[in-house]
């Protein structure tokens, strides 16, 4: 006879009130700070992922706010050379690979499970390890700006500017060994995303079911797989040459600044997209639920977000356009940043169409997503302008180029982000964010965003350099400055009401339902806030809007949200096949864990004893690293990795 | 809002925006000022007025498609049920078939001006080599014969409607050399080698600015191109070769500029002969001090050797330590390099 | 739809074998580590392409502790394969003695490489080569020693009984990972050993 502890048919049935009160018993958290440490509840995560990012998110305001109050006139005095320079380079660190990646890590960590149908993300205690290295590598580099040795070379940190002969302080050396540490939390997320992807699904969640967010993040996961080890292998490298005399990039030795930049941005570029293909995920699932039908051309967007990404490794070069290049290399990579604009134009053509096919429900999460359709064209455009490589000679480097990031990036990432929250915040807490304060907190976002980057296309036209400090009053760029000084400060207020409208509603928003918005997905038909097991039944998915199939009326088969699997020997959830998404496993989920905090504080050890020379600390922390490593590994019964002794 | 009204109106709109005032804003590029920048103002201006077409066409979609079926009562979304309605697929071919198209233009477009700058059409007769270094800019002006060649800084003369060569040496970091009004930007990077040309279509002076971040004092990295007559230039040149001429009352400023300055200086014709900072033989004929800071009078000029740090905030030029009249010496001494 | 789902079939437990996500999730690992050692690699041809003819050290790294030192690594393949079809089966003897051989082959080749560094003319700052030589190769020694680490669990594990024909995915997991050393080791060997002799 099988062993059941080796295998078994699951139930099929209805859950009853005493098999969710075991579920719960099963998968809470222990109350208190004990629980805090050691929980691996994915949704929790996603919103300590959340929370974290908007405080970076607003550090590196508040730094450019500075920088803008040094700007707002010529030769002004807010901030000295020295602090400007640590000020954009620790605005572009923080926004860039602070808040703008783990923002959209702490959605998708919240959301996979609950759209795609299981009790959690593949490895959970792996998602809190990569939380936690988050955490510590962002205060590990922003402790460089507490003692006044903040990186100092900009978020792409030239050699050999940055090398020890030009850079003798521990600015670099934050920035070095900080990038190492964030990109182990970046790949375990990725590969945790990757292998959720491919094997945690509910049943029937095949892939041309899966809601776009998801090929967002899973493009951006792949990417990542591939595309951080260059990062991490360039500062690598760096902080050797800074340490132990390597030749890397020292240029008397033979050392290749180039190399440099080929390291950097054959990561970089792919990132960017990392950056905004899941936030367009999101406005490709949110948009449909306000206009009240289904996305338009479900399969192109899809497919133009894997087509970006494999596009997006082969243009790192039109960073590079102005290094001595040969022409005939320029020309191509300058050709293939401009086909990049094609899966692009297909997404923007799908939202366009949904709103004029469907019908606007004007929400403040709807009016985030619509008006993201017209920051993403002009990033957009701006971006094809700097893929014309004679163009770009003169664009690259000027404010133009700021303007375009930052239509890519507030654009394409802060806008869908705040409209997610609009959105997912009902879902997050039980409770609705408020619609009035809402619409005030879009338009001042909307308004103070386009004030401020807008005219600085025309400063960057008008030829004003990035990263200086100051300028003379007789370069034509006072009045454009001024302007969009004015703009920052009224888009900080637009944040600012955003947090505000966030304290208010967490006391005395309304009670929001399991589906306030009536929308079409998996993570709308649990309860506001879901309950620790997110399903009570394994739900079965027949179609891509499985709350929406009664009245969309074209399935002829339906989904099953009420009956499903019953799993409760443990934790348990449903392994399937990576396509088609066929029951092939039932997985064992482990419990709450203190190693994945215990491993992160190892290795925050390790990496502040390589940073300061201690190296019997940077030995303590391998080894503090290395036994968490081993006790988290050790075969349990629980999990079905070895037997367990019944006496 | 057919494109074919659009287009134009953008057009226009953008030829406005640079036109004028082209003096008020040296480093714009909107205006050309020779024969390897205008293909590229046009084509910049071209693609920047199908970028705003493209902007406001979609704008003017979204914003319609929002208002013509909007529902603004939201107090129950259950009350709109969705619906399939249309498949929508056409809107992604046209969509697509439109950009594809101005995307394939823009392309063909932009190879064409590649080529077109790739090089000059006439030989050059002069090359330059400018070395970019924090944070100022030597120049140095090749010739087959070793007596014609001289160093500068901070100030290129080049000849008018002629194509100059410029080889471009990293000194220590990475740099980039731009004139705006002339050529698109070409990093100076140490280690290689890049080269880039430059023709000025009528004389002027022309600004230009390292454009690659490298270190503090980037923002203070300035320089200019002047662009004369053919004969102007050469008297130029003949008096960039000539050593200085120490005129005996000087002399006291020149030892003390000697003891002071010389390991980092040249002054030809002295016995300064450092190489690290600029050559300062024909310092008056200059305009500029200092990568730009501050423009080359006398006072700015006894103010910046006095306390560098506090013109230029981590400027490698240290201060010397220089009494009242000890100063005033070599700065007299300095005011007789024409 | 319904009744596909009630008919589901009887299903795997647990962690089984290749099902188990630790399987899939080191898979991955894989993918990043290897494309780590390709970017490294990268860098190595950037480097001989831009300095051309004149980054050599006079005398490339010999091959009189490389050469062993390789051989055994690879032979650590079919040892590793052995603990790996032990585990499958069930068979608890194989499985320690495929451990055991892969286990002492591997820290043989560490080893190797190790006296190899310390009779090495070349040094860490000695040009470009030194620095890309050091560097790779410690590299490749830092995913070894994982993997030796890495292998004394699964000793201590089957030398427990955790491990049975149904209940040994860490085998099968660790045993991906030690192929993947072996192959870097390989690529590594080939880059720094055989290339500069053949240019």
């Amino acid at each position: 006879m099988a062993d059941p502890e080796l295998e078994r048919r699951p139930e099929f049935a209805t859950a009853t009130v005493a098999y969710a009160h075991d579920l719960e018993r099963l998968w809470e958290t222990s109350p208190g700070i004990a629980g805090w440490l050691s929980t691996v509840d994915h949704k929790e995560i996603g919103i300590r992922y959340l929370v974290t990012a908007f405080a970076f998110l607003c550090a590196g305001g508040i730094e450019a706010l500075l920088m803008r109050l040094q700007l707002a006139g010529p030769d002004r005095h807010v901030l000295g050379p020295h602090a400007y320079d640590q000020a954009f380079s620790m605005h572009g660190i923080s926004m860039i690979f602070l808040y703008a990646f783990p923002v959209l890590s702490g959605f998708s960590n919240y959301l996979w499970p609950l759209v795609l149908g299981s009790r959690d993300m593949a490895f959970p205690r792996l998602n809190a390890l990569s939380y936690w290295i988050y955490v510590a590598a962002g205060l590990f580099m922003y402790a460089g700006l507490a003692i006044g040795q903040a990186p100092n070379d900009g978020w792409y940190n030239y050699v050999p500017y940055a090398n020890r002969e030009y850079n003798p302080g521990m600015n670099e050396d934050f920035y070095s060994l900080g990038m190492i540490f964030l990109g182990i939390s970046t790949t375990v997320g990725s590969i945790n995303f990757i292998v959720t992807l491919a094997r945690t699904r509910a049943p029937g969640m095949s892939v041309n079911r899966l809601p776009i967010l998801v090929w967002g993040t899973l493009t951006a996961s792949v990417a990542n797989v591939l595309a951080v080890p260059s990062v991490s292998l360039a500062f690598f490298l760096l902080w050797m040459d800074r340490q132990f005399g390597t030749h890397f990039f020292d240029v008397p030795q033979g050392g290749q600044p180039l190399l440099w930049q080929h390291l950097f941005w054959m990561y970089a570029h792919p990132w960017v997209y990392a950056l905004v293909l899941p936030a367009m995920g999101i406005v490709s699932d949110g948009l449909p639920t306000f206009c009240r039908r289904p996305l338009v051309g479900y399969a192109p967007v899809a497919l133009a977000t894997v087509a970006t990404m494999i596009l997006g490794f082969g243009v790192w070069v039109h960073h590079m356009f102005a290094t001595g290049i040969p022409n005939l290399a320029l020309a191509f990579f300058g050709g293939a940043s401009i086909v990049i604009a094609v899966p692009s134009a297909v997404a923007v053509f799908a939202w366009t169409a949904t709103i004029w096919l469907g019908r606007p429900v004007i929400t403040t999460a709807f009016l985030f997503f619509a008006s993201m359709i017209v920051l993403f064209v002009i990033g957009g455009v701006s971006g094809f302008m700097t893929g014309s490589v004679p163009v770009d000679w003169q664009l690259t480097e000027t404010y133009f180029v700021v303007a375009h990031i930052h239509y890519v990036l507030i654009g394409i990432n802060v806008f869908p982000v705040v409209g997610g929250i609009y959105y997912w915040f009902p879902k997050f807490t039980g409770r609705m964010l408020d619609e009035k304060l809402g619409k005030w907190n879009f338009w001042t976002m909307f308004i103070g965003f386009n004030v401020a980057f807008l005219p600085m296309h025309l400063t960057g036209l008008w030829g004003m350099p990035r990263r200086i400090y100051t300028y003379s009053p007789d370069m034509g760029w006072t009045t454009l400055n001024a302007i969009t000084t004015v703009g920052a400060f009224i888009f900080a207020i637009g944040v600012a009401m955003l947090l505000i409208n966030v304290v208010i509603s967490l006391r005395v928003g309304r009670i929001a339902g399991a589906n306030p918005w009536d929308a079409p997905t998996l993570e709308w038909s649990v309860p506001s806030p879901p309950p620790p097991y997110n399903f009570a039944v394994i739900p079965h998915v027949a179609s891509r809007h499985p709350l929406w199939e009664d009245r969309l009326g074209e399935s002829e088969v339906t989904s099953l949200v009420t009956r499903g699997l019953l799993l409760d020997h443990g934790r348990e959830t449903i392994g399937t096949s990576p396509l088609d998404g066929d029951p092939d496993v039932i997985l064992k989920m482990p419990g709450d864990s203190y190693m994945p905090l215990l491993l992160s504080v190892g290795l925050t050890m390790g990496f502040v004893g390589l940073l300061v020379h201690l190296w019997w600390l940077a030995v303590a922390g391998a080894a503090v690293a290395l036994i968490a490593g081993v006790v988290w590994l050790w075969p349990r019964g629980t999990l079905g990795q070895r037997r367990v002794r019944h006496v | 809002m057919s494109i074919r009204r659009v287009a134009p109106a953008a057009a226009a709109l953008l030829t406005l925006l640079a036109q004028p005032a082209a003096g008020q804003r040296p480093l714009g590029y909107l205006h050309g000022e020779g024969p390897k920048a205008w293909p590229v103002v046009q084509l910049t201006l071209g693609l920047l007025a199908i970028a705003c077409v493209v902007v406001i066409v979609t704008s003017a979609l979204v914003v319609v498609g929002i208002w013509r079926r909007r529902v603004t009562d939201i107090t129950d979304i259950r009350s709109v049920p969705p619906t399939r309605a249309g498949g929508g697929l056409r809107w992604i071919a046209i969509g697509l078939g439109i950009s594809g198209v101005a995307l394939l233009g823009s392309l063909i477009w932009t190879v064409v001006v590649l080529a077109a700058v790739n090089g000059p059409s006439r030989p050059t007769r002069l090359t330059i080599e400018v070395t970019g270094q924090q944070w100022w800019w030597k120049a140095r002006y090749l010739d087959d014969d070793p007596s014609q060649q001289f160093i500068t800084a901070g100030e290129i003369h080049i000849p008018v409607g002629e194509p100059v060569r410029v080889r471009l040496i990293g000194g220590d970091v990475i740099h980039s050399f731009w004139v705006p009004a002339l050529a698109g930007k070409m990093e100076t990077i140490p280690g290689q080698i890049n080269e880039t040309w430059i023709e000025a279509g009528q004389p002027g002076i022309y600004r230009g600015q390292c454009s690659e971040y490298c270190g503090v004092q980037h923002a203070h990295m300035g320089f200019l191109v002047v662009a004369d007559p053919a004969e102007k230039f050469a008297a130029w040149r003949a008096a960039q070769l000539r050593p200085a001429q120490v005129a005996v009352p000087q002399q006291t400023g020149a030892t003390l500029f000697v003891y002071h300055c010389g390991a980092c200086h040249t002054v030809r014709g002295t016995g300064a002969g450092g190489t690290v900072a600029p050559d300062l033989t024909h310092l008056m004929s200059r305009g500029i001090l200092a990568g730009d800071v501050v423009a080359n009078t006398i006072g700015n000029l006894a103010g910046w050797i006095a306390n560098p740090q506090g013109v230029k905030p981590g400027t490698r030029m240290p201060a010397q330590d220089l009494s009242g009249p000890e100063l005033q010496r070599v700065v007299g001494f300095l005011q007789t390099l024409k | 739809m319904s009744e596909t789902a009630r008919s589901l079939p009887v299903l795997p437990v647990g962690t089984p074998g290749r099902r188990s996500l630790g399987w899939w999730g080191m898979l991955w690992a894989i993918v990043t580590e290897g494309t780590l050692f390709a970017y490294l690699l990268f860098s190595y041809g950037y480097f001989a392409v831009q300095l051309a003819g004149n980054w050599m050290p006079r005398q490339v790294p010999p091959l009189r502790l490389a050469l062993p030192g390789i051989v055994l690594l690879v032979i650590s393949v079919p040892a590793m394969w052995l603990g790996s079809f032990g585990a499958r089966r069930g068979r608890t003897v194989a499985l320690l003695i495929g451990l055991v051989l892969a286990l002492a082959l591997g820290a043989a080749f560490g080893v190797l490489q190790g006296l190899d560094w310390r009779s090495e003319p070349l040094t860490l700052r000695q040009g470009e080569f030194g620095s890309v030589y050091y560097t790779l190769t410690g590299l490749h020694l830092a995913h070894l020693a994982a993997g030796l680490l890495g292998l004394l669990l699964m000793l201590i594990w089957s030398a427990l009984g955790y491990f049975d024909a149904r209940r040994h995915a860490p085998v099968l997991i660790l045993a991906a990972y030690w192929y993947f050393v072996v192959v870097v080791g390989v690529t590594v060997f080939v880059a720094l050993y055989v290339l500069p002799r053949v240019w």
